[in-house]
């Protein structure tokens, strides 16, 4: 007999349709599963053999097939377990066929029976909705699931739990758990930007970086203080919107890293991995196209430490996402685009030793040491960094400033506000800042003064500026203009905009 | 030449063998054998120059070179040569303990060279210290005083900016072969220098810029100048070498102090306990030199500018932004500038003003001309 059950399978960030059938027909004993199983999927065959004989309930002593349909599609993850053992249930006549359609069913089967959570629940939920289907889910990621609304979701403990369910003994448990308000912040208590002492001129990049979706680099000796403003940089950000967080927790849902028990993420996200990350892991990777961290940080911050520490062609496979907010993996079998909008800030010291050109201790490299290290940033990583900023380790004095400076929340408005003036220019591209205006577009919302003009003339000719390093002063410009709450362009904003570019750390010390 | 570019000969050497020989030609024909009995050692004695190079010239390329040759290529890059007691060799650097048997040159000295003052410091310069060096070397140039440093990164090449801007002459001294530049990128400063100065070495053509001959060449330096300045230096700076060599010639040592405390200050601070001079404007430096320095004699064009003219700030003030906060802050920040040279922040404190219209104030008088800015943070204004 022949049974079959909706489920999904994850490519990069999105849930494609499997279905799940299962033959059961007389011969020798054996379960096969065909479809192009990963290793995770084939060992599916132990679990739910110990899974469906320790729920007491009767496993077939006959030939079993399963096929997972699109044929050529690799499947990845142990979320088929749970619809492997009802369809084989279901083609063994224990529970009618009928009950499984109208449902898409993920779940990893324990060996006791016990149904475990999946990763990338969302996204299953998001097809499930588009599929008009009800999900049978595990309860643990119940949570996860509710993100999704206008869809009926069946959370199942057990794989017993699950049989009562699709024969229809036990009320399908729509119930729904109070979930955090909108713009709760989950993301643990956040750190103010009034505990920094001093650095003025960093905690204005950071401003302007928030408000325009700028990419940021700190340059400055160690103890300067570049992580501490980093990690400020999520508090000036305004709270995810209810489109940009069901983005951000899908990505988080599918990589597995959403805590048990968390439903949408309003935070934004602040990821900062080690320098000695791989390509994949920053990009992502791996047969089903895994989210790296480029793509956690989507919507939030993605803070790189010791920039100049990750291997060159890390550091280099920036360039692209950086430009266009989204990232293309292409495998031999996939070919996926990743979301990948996120606030890049970079961190690094001015030379090999980390102190040139501080003030109380020497530097002990050679010039051509320091000359070699800088050029660890290539020109077209440079030409793509909208704002730089050199820190100095404070005096004692300085230090004793701490908290009296601005807090996060009064900064805070500031962005919003400008973020808001963006938005209105921008209709209709979610999470589109200036950082991200195109040529064409910097024409047409840039509006120069004469006076402006001749300024910007002047400083092409001055600092040699590229057309690309223009245009970053342009977008830098504009950010600053819409801080300070106007719609043209000062000549005092332009030469703002001037003052972070990167060429300035980067130059002659 | 031959004779000097023979490794293992330096200038106590050579002047044994000229001494002794009655000439150079004389030496170079009566061979190794005759030098070694009159207890003259050099490492070409022994077989034509195969020895390990060794001494003062390391890295000169193996095998003799006849003095045709040497001359040849010298002349084919455009240098002329110099030997002692040769007219136009710097009278100054004769009456050194070991003055260079053959100079390099290109470009021309003229007879007031020897109106000279070395102007040197760290390769690691601060802004602070590129900001003295370049006032200081203009200062001097305006003068009428040549202006000598070794082409390096930092300070030195700062020095000579500063008296070429000024209209000044400028010697440099390298610290390498005739055919090359090292730093490769003051290659076009050198040639900047060549125009209106001189470029300097006494390593013959093929001699790589190998560490121990900066600190070598530091006594040429040291050698072409009155005195030397020393702008800023680190306790292990070659500049400190510069100095010493300085002294031993009989030179005056002049020191431009620092913060306490900064490592770049270490090095002058040091000079200045064992009794340099202190210096804090060109003029000082004539003052005391002004027994050497006899005054009738002419001296070269004399471009004087005083300190910052109130007249080119004005523009500024009355120029497009000349709003009432504009000019608040240009005066106070004009102030906080004249001080020292500072970071952003430091300046926006001084001033009082927010660090984003400091910032933008500071960048337009930066495509003005007025400031220039630093890597370390640092913006100082440009002398003039």
């Amino acid at each position: 007999m022949l049974a079959r059950v909706r489920s999904a399978s994850l490519v990069g960030v999105e849930a494609v349709p499997v279905g799940v059938e299962v033959d059961v027909s007389p011969g020798l004993p054996c379960f096969d599963i065909v479809g192009l199983p990963g290793a995770a999927v084939r060992e599916s065959r132990d679990r739910v053999r110990a899974a469906v004989r320790n729920a007491g309930l009767p496993f077939p002593l006959q030939r079993v097939t399963v096929n997972l349909a699109p044929a050529g599609l690799k499947k990845e993850g142990a979320l088929f377990d749970l619809p492997i053992a009802l369809a084989l249930l279901a083609a063994a006549g224990v529970i009618p066929a009928a009950a499984l359609e109208g449902r898409l069913v993920a779940g990893e089967l324990s060996l006791d029976g016990a149904v475990r959570p999946v990763r990338g629940i969302v996204a299953v939920a998001l097809l499930a909705r588009a599929e008009g289907a009800a999900l049978v889910l595990p309860e643990a990621n119940l949570e996860e699931g509710e993100v999704v609304e206008g869809l009926t979701l069946e959370p199942v403990a057990t794989l017993s739990g699950a049989v009562e369910l699709v024969r229809g003994r036990r009320e399908a448990s729509g119930q729904r758990r109070a979930r955090p308000g909108p713009g709760a912040r989950n993301g643990g208590e956040e750190a103010d930007l009034a505990e920094v002492a001093g650095q003025a001129a960093g905690k204005r990049a950071l401003e302007i970086a928030a408000a325009g979706g700028h990419s940021l680099l700190l340059i400055g000796p160690p103890g300067a203080g570049k992580t501490m403003l980093a990690r400020r940089l999520p508090s000036l950000l305004p709270p995810l919107d209810r489109e940009e967080a069901l983005t951000v927790t899908r990505i988080h849902s599918v990589a597995g890293m959403l805590p048990p028990g968390t439903g949408l993420l309003t935070a934004r996200p602040f990821r900062a991995p080690h320098h000695s990350i791989s390509l994949a892991g920053l990009l992502g990777g791996g047969a089903g196209a895994c989210p790296g961290e480029l793509s956690l940080a989507h919507g939030g911050v993605l803070f790189l430490d010791e920039f100049t520490e990750f291997p060159p062609h890390v550091r280099e496979a920036l360039r692209q996402p950086l430009e266009e907010g989204k990232l293309v993996l292409c495998r031999a079998a996939v070919r996926v685009t990743l979301p990948a909008r996120a606030l890049l800030v970079l961190a690094c010291n001015p030379c090999p030793c980390g102190y040139a050109g501080d003030d109380r201790v020497a530097c002990g490299c050679r010039p051509d040491e320091v000359a070699r290290y800088r050029r660890r940033f290539s020109g077209p990583l440079l030409d793509r960094i909208d704002l730089a900023v050199r820190l100095n380790r404070l005096s004692a004095a300085e230090l004793m400033e701490a908290g009296k400076g601005e807090g996060s929340a009064l900064v805070r408005d500031r962005v919003e506000r400008a973020r808001a003036r963006q938005a209105s220019r921008l209709a209709g591209e979610e999470g589109r800042t200036n950082a991200c205006l195109r040529p064409e577009e910097l024409r047409r919302w840039v509006t120069l003064a004469p006076a402006t003009r001749r300024l910007l003339e002047r400083a092409v000719d001055h600092y040699r500026l590229s057309a690309r390093g223009y245009y970053r002063t342009l977008r830098v410009a504009r950010t600053i203009a819409d801080l300070a709450g106007e719609e043209g362009v000062r000549p005092e904003h332009a030469a703002e905009a001037l003052e972070y570019r990167v060429e300035r750390v980067m130059g002659r010390w | 030449m031959e004779l000097a570019a023979l490794p293992g000969v330096g200038p106590k050497v050579y002047r044994c063998l000229v001494e002794a020989f009655g000439g150079a030609r004389e030496a170079l024909a009566a061979g190794p054998d005759r030098w070694r009995a009159l207890r003259i050692f050099a490492a070409a004695a022994s077989e034509g120059g195969r020895a390990e190079p060794k001494g003062r010239r390391r890295g000169a390329p193996a095998g003799r070179r006849t003095g045709e040759e040497l001359l040849g290529v010298a002349e084919e890059l455009g240098w002329t040569v110099l030997t002692w007691g040769e007219e136009g060799y710097p009278p100054l650097l004769l009456h050194t303990p070991e003055p260079p048997p053959v100079l390099y040159l290109r470009g021309s000295m003229v007879r007031d060279d020897w109106r000279a003052i070395a102007v040197v410091g760290t390769r690691r310069a601060s802004a602070y210290g590129r900001y003295q060096a370049e006032r200081l070397a203009g200062e001097l140039a305006a003068e009428g005083l040549t202006v000598v440093s070794g082409l390096a990164r930092g300070i030195d090449e700062t020095a000579h900016r500063g008296a070429l801007e000024a209209g000044g002459r400028t010697l440099a001294v390298l610290g390498c072969g005739p055919d090359r530049v090292y730093p490769p990128e003051n290659a076009p400063l050198a040639e900047e220098i060549a125009e209106s100065g001189a470029v300097l070495t006494e390593f013959p053509p093929g001699t790589p810029p190998l560490p121990g001959n900066f600190l070598w060449r530091n006594r040429v330096i040291a050698g072409l100048a009155l005195g030397t300045v020393v702008v800023e230096a680190g306790e292990r700076s070659g500049a400190l070498n510069t100095a010493f060599h300085a002294n031993d010639a009989g030179r005056e040592v002049f020191a431009v102090p620092g913060e306490v405390g900064r490592p770049g200050s270490a090095g002058c601070h040091l000079l200045l306990r064992l009794g340099a001079t202190l210096l804090e404007h060109g003029g000082q430096v004539k003052e005391s030199l002004a027994h050497l320095l006899v005054p009738g004699l002419s001296f070269g064009p004399v471009w004087r500018r005083g300190p910052i003219a109130a007249a080119d700030w004005r523009s500024t003030e009355a120029g497009e932004e000349g709003g009432e906060e504009g000019g608040a802050l240009a005066g106070k920040l004009r102030h906080a500038l004249r001080e020292a040279p500072a970071r952003v922040e430091e300046l926006a404190s001084r001033a009082g003003f927010p660090v984003s219209a400091v910032a933008a104030q500071l960048v337009l008088w930066e495509l003005e001309g007025k400031v220039r800015g630093y890597a370390d943070g640092r913006v100082a204004l440009v002398p003039r």
